[in-house]
């Protein structure tokens, strides 16, 4: 059986670095990607996105490639560490833009946005701006929209990792919890291997452009291999 | 222009200048600032005194009955007004292009091309426009036009203040698409908004911020704009508050009309500032992280025809009149010029502005590193009162228009004598005044930043007084100054007011000489003129820099 998210052979020149990415995730699964810095974790994501063009290779979903294919396109939607917001906007317009990117929008999209807001705990602060949310409310917003947008692949760019480690359990819990709601298949930077071993049921682990291993997150988190031995301190 | 012809940049950080914060001063220094801002202070009481007294001498039911000065007024709002409306209408549609066009081949020396008329003596940005937009000019060439429109008057005006403005206003604008995060793109695309949604929830909000601002600034440089006006207006029906002022002075001996002009722009001054101060806003943009937002509608065709469109068009408007500089410039050499005046001329401006830019440095610092004083909760009534004159002291100068300042300093100096020599003294004084808001603006930020840093170490290292600056003030600050310095000297090299108030026949500089030339239509002669002259403070800004801060 092939995987629904496939990266085959995706390459990428950063700078003087080259990448090449290799990377099956099962549908409705939640893989989290973890590995030094600067090892392209970000840059895999953004290529996944549609935000940066691969030099060669093939990005699939469900069989389908979108190598290509514009950033809106894709069955994918995409949370960043921050700025997911626009700032001038309030929380239900940053949400009813992943419904209509002008923002004109049907009494029904509307009560999707709230629905939505709910959703994440947020009911009734639809009508507050960015500067009057904290930093863990603003990242719900920003689930919301995701929520909205409705692509059954979410790719989360260490968003949490700004916030406390309270904060930071609740928002990996309401991912988890939507994910099963949603059948989301999650795919997730983080710096922090607590966050992997909490939601995540695979690991990858990149170093140096590639994806070095792909394994049960306890595995990869127990795993004999120098490099991640040296990138967990053990 | 801006305080005849200068880095218009700057006057608008001037105007849209930040408060600084609290801080303790190297000992010194604080008193030294102290004495200077009673100095300035002083100097500016006594131009006030002297004006309201000279003024107070005519009658101003003469003023209010004067149809003449009716039309004046109205015309100076309305070029100003114009002005603003042209420039920055064509500002953010090239702006937004050069934003969305982060990448191509040649866009560095393009925004180098943009930055020249912002360091351009007026005087020699005039002759540009009159070179490429003129009746004999290169456009009016190009194209073999029987009729060609007359550059004097205002449409004349209005092209020069575009030329000076329009670069600056993008210079003004681009930061505030820099200010859009990475994401903010990376949503765009990811949300499929087109260049419409986009410009309709992402830039307009920006421009709606930032734009105010930038309108203000322009209004300003053009409500005061005086060498323009002076030798484009060609003649009664188009004439400003600063022009009519310098007649009533230096045609018709008029003193007590200049004294009346005067107040009234000093309140005309005074109410646009404080509407412009009104504008500024908060920005609640959040900070973006360096790399150019990459944007998913650059690339398609409407977007790069477009954008090409309005990127060919400016280069054009603003690079007509640099070319046309630099070519009748070096075609000028090839006729006879009177070299031995152009090199006194040289000579005499030269030692003013750097004497000039010096004074206005030394100002500038002492006043920037004076501005941070213990926090007021503990200091006494006379230090609290020290501290709002200083911040006062240097913002004075910018809200008297620099024809005012000019008019103020000549009546002062000319009650007591009229030898050269004071001439001299005065318009180096009105040059410092004139340079000193530039050069606060340059350094507070970096004296803020240098406190921040050092402050602490140095107090508890006991490093204070000489040994303070020596070791640590001025090698961190050192290439501020050196670019205050350079700046208030290149300001000093395109003076005209000072010069025109003062000079007679045998004092003369080459803004001077450049503006004779150019009323009595010698355009060959003002063409190698103007080129000595761009050269001269090109040259001067680029040694300061690199000689007194120590670059390579």
């Amino acid at each position: 059986m092939t995987a629904y998210l496939e990266c085959r052979a995706l390459r990428f020149r950063y700078e003087d670095m080259m990448m090449c990415f290799d990377l099956a995730v099962d549908r409705a699964s939640c893989v989290a990607v973890i590995g030094p810095s600067g090892a392209g974790k970000s840059t895999l994501l953004a290529l996944i996105g549609g935000f940066e063009q691969a030099d060669g290779g093939s990005v699939s979903v469900d069989g389908k490639e979108i190598t290509a294919a514009p950033a809106a396109q894709r069955p994918v939607t995409t949370l960043f560490q921050d700025n997911n917001l626009f700032a001038h906007l309030t929380a239900s317009q940053n949400v009813g833009l992943g419904l209509h990117p002008g923002l004109r929008l049907t009494d029904a999209q509307r009560r999707d946005v709230e629905q939505a807001l709910e959703q994440v705990g947020l009911a009734g602060f639809g009508n507050r701006r960015p500067a009057q949310l904290s930093g863990g409310e603003r990242q719900r917003v920003a689930v919301a929209r995701c929520l909205v947008r409705r692509r059954p692949i979410l790719l989360l760019d260490e968003p949490f990792g700004a916030l406390g480690p309270a904060m930071r359990q609740e928002m990996l819990d309401l991912i988890d919890a939507l994910r099963h709601q949603h059948g989301l298949t999650v795919l997730m930077v983080t710096h922090d291997p607590a966050d992997a071993a909490r939601i995540a049921d695979r690991t990858a682990f990149v170093a140096e452009g590639q994806v070095v291993l792909t394994d049960a997150t306890k595995d990869i988190l127990h795993s004999d291999l120098p490099e991640i031995r040296d990138y967990l301190g053990r | 222009m801006a305080r005849d012809g200068q880095p218009l940049n700057l006057q608008a950080s001037v105007i849209m200048t930040a408060r600084p914060i609290a801080g303790q001063p190297p000992i010194g220094i604080a008193s030294l600032g102290r004495i200077a801002a009673i100095i300035l202070i002083a100097v500016i009481a006594a131009i006030l005194m002297r004006l309201l007294d000279q003024a107070s001498a005519g009658d101003i039911r003469d003023l209010i009955g004067d149809s003449y000065l009716r039309r004046v007024v109205a015309f100076t709002l309305m070029q100003a007004a114009l002005s603003t409306l042209l420039s920055i209408g064509l500002a953010v549609p090239v702006t937004r292009a050069l934003a969305r066009q982060s990448h191509f081949p040649g866009r560095a020396v393009l925004l180098r091309l943009f930055s020249l008329p912002l360091v351009m003596p007026a005087l020699v940005a005039i002759f540009g426009v009159v070179a490429a937009y003129g009746q004999q000019g290169w456009m009016a060439r190009l194209i073999g036009v029987e009729a060609w429109p007359s550059i004097y008057g205002l449409g004349g005006i209005l092209v020069a203040h575009v030329f000076f403005n329009l670069p600056l206003a993008v210079r003004l604008l681009l930061p505030a698409w820099q200010t859009v995060p990475a994401e903010s793109w990376r949503l765009a695309a990811q949300l499929g908004m087109t260049s419409g949604h986009i410009f309709r929830l992402i830039e307009g909000p920006l421009l709606r911020r930032a734009l105010p601002q930038i309108a203000a600034t322009i209004f300003m440089l053009c409500f005061v704009s005086f060498a323009i006006v002076l030798t484009l207006g060609g003649g009664p029906r188009a004439s400003t508050l600063e022009v009519a002022i310098f007649q009533a002075i230096r045609f018709d001996a008029d003193l007590p009309r200049a004294g009346l002009l005067a107040v009234l722009e000093l309140v005309l001054c005074l109410i646009a500032g404080i509407f412009c101060r009104s504008l500024t806003q908060r920005m609640d943009f959040a900070a973006g992280f360096g790399r150019p937002g990459w944007r998913h509608d650059a690339a398609t065709r409407s977007a790069r025809i477009c954008d090409g469109i309005w990127i060919v068009l400016a280069v054009f408007f603003v690079g007509l009149p640099e070319l046309a500089l630099l070519a009748d410039g070096l075609l000028g050499f090839t006729i006879d010029l009177p070299w031995p005046a152009i090199g006194r001329a040289a000579l005499l401006g030269l030692s003013i502005s750097l004497i000039a830019g010096a004074g206005a440095t030394f100002f500038g610092f002492v006043l920037a590193a004076a501005g941070h004083q213990p926090s007021s909760r503990r200091a006494g009534l006379f230090i609290r009162l020290m501290r709002s004159l200083q911040a006062l002291a240097g913002l004075l100068p910018l809200a008297m228009s620099p024809m005012v300042l000019g008019i103020g300093f000549y009546l002062l100096v000319t009650d007591y004598t009229d030898s050269d020599l004071w001439s001299v003294i005065g318009i180096i004084l009105l040059n410092i005044a004139m340079a000193i808001p530039f050069c606060l603006a340059l350094l507070m930020p970096a004296v803020d930043r240098n406190l921040q840093q050092h402050d602490r170490l140095c107090r508890e290292l006991g490093i204070v007084g000489v040994n303070r600056f020596r070791l640590v003030d001025w090698p961190s600050l050192r290439p501020q100054i050196a670019t205050a310095f350079a700046l208030a000297t290149s300001l000093g090299l395109g003076d005209l007011i000072g010069i025109s108030l003062f000079g007679n026949p045998d004092l003369r500089t080459l803004s001077m000489l450049l503006y004779e030339q150019l009323s009595a239509y010698r355009m060959d002669q003002a063409a190698a003129t103007a080129l000595i002259l761009l050269l001269l403070v090109l040259g001067v800004y680029g040694a300061i820099e690199r000689l007194a801060g120590g670059k390579q």
